[in-house]
């Protein structure tokens, strides 16, 4: 089975910005962040870090219908 | 073939949320870095919606008015324009070539895995109390 992985304390310190994070492959690490997705995956991969995951940092990920655009 | 994949755990207002996400592997068609693409798992959703500027355009480097242009109709009426793109993704020891909508406005903190383009490729089970989500794919079985 995958692993789940349980982002709340590390997304914390960027998602009063928002920000986009790339994450290491076991998600324990922000690796890089940006404004942007590019960003964030371009300062992980400085760091020569393989298939960095990018996703957007916000404070509340609950209460949303997320495939109607709200 | 199968697979199960447990919740990710988010912030929320309640300190966190078990959510169903999954990550997709994307490269650029034209070559480039591979990275990963956490995805909610959405069956309310016709498509796969992934964010134009920000994936689509800087990281797949797809011109994304190239794409055949849609409305996607929300719960409030609001209309989004989208582009339908045919990319490659992989998922667990799966590889695909679906079509997937880019959308510029999207505003999801991750992409949306709908009926077209992921469901079309698996049978999928929520186990919501135990927040496992299994995918079994068709085993090469053609859409009836």
């Amino acid at each position: 089975m995958e692993k789940g992985h349980n982002l709340t304390k590390i997304l914390s310190s960027y998602s009063k910005e928002r920000l986009w994070v790339a994450l290491s492959p076991d998600k324990k690490r922000v690796v890089g962040k940006g404004k942007t997705p590019k960003e964030a995956l371009d300062m992980a991969l400085k760091k020569k870090i393989k298939e960095p995951s990018v996703i957007q940092a916000i404070p509340d990920y609950s209460g949303a219908v997320y495939s109607l655009g709200l | 073939m199968s697979m199960k994949f447990r919740y990710w755990k988010l912030p929320s207002y309640k300190t966190t949320i078990p959510m169903p996400i999954i990550e997709v592997v994307l490269s650029p068609p034209s070559g480039g870095e591979t990275f990963r693409y956490p995805c909610l798992v959405d069956s309310g959703a016709e498509y796969c919606y992934f964010h134009a500027k920000g994936i689509g355009r800087d990281l797949l480097k797809l011109v994304i008015e190239d794409g055949e242009a849609m409305d996607i109709k929300g719960i409030a009426g609001i209309s989004l324009e989208g582009y339908l793109h045919k990319i490659h993704y992989k998922l667990g020891g799966w590889d695909f070539e679906a079509e997937v909508c880019f959308v510029p406005e999207l505003k999801a903190p991750f992409g949306i895995l709908g009926r077209a383009g992921f469901f079309d490729f698996f049978k999928v089970q929520f186990e919501h109390r135990k927040e496992i989500i299994e995918l079994k794919d068709y085993q090469g079985k053609k859409k009836q």
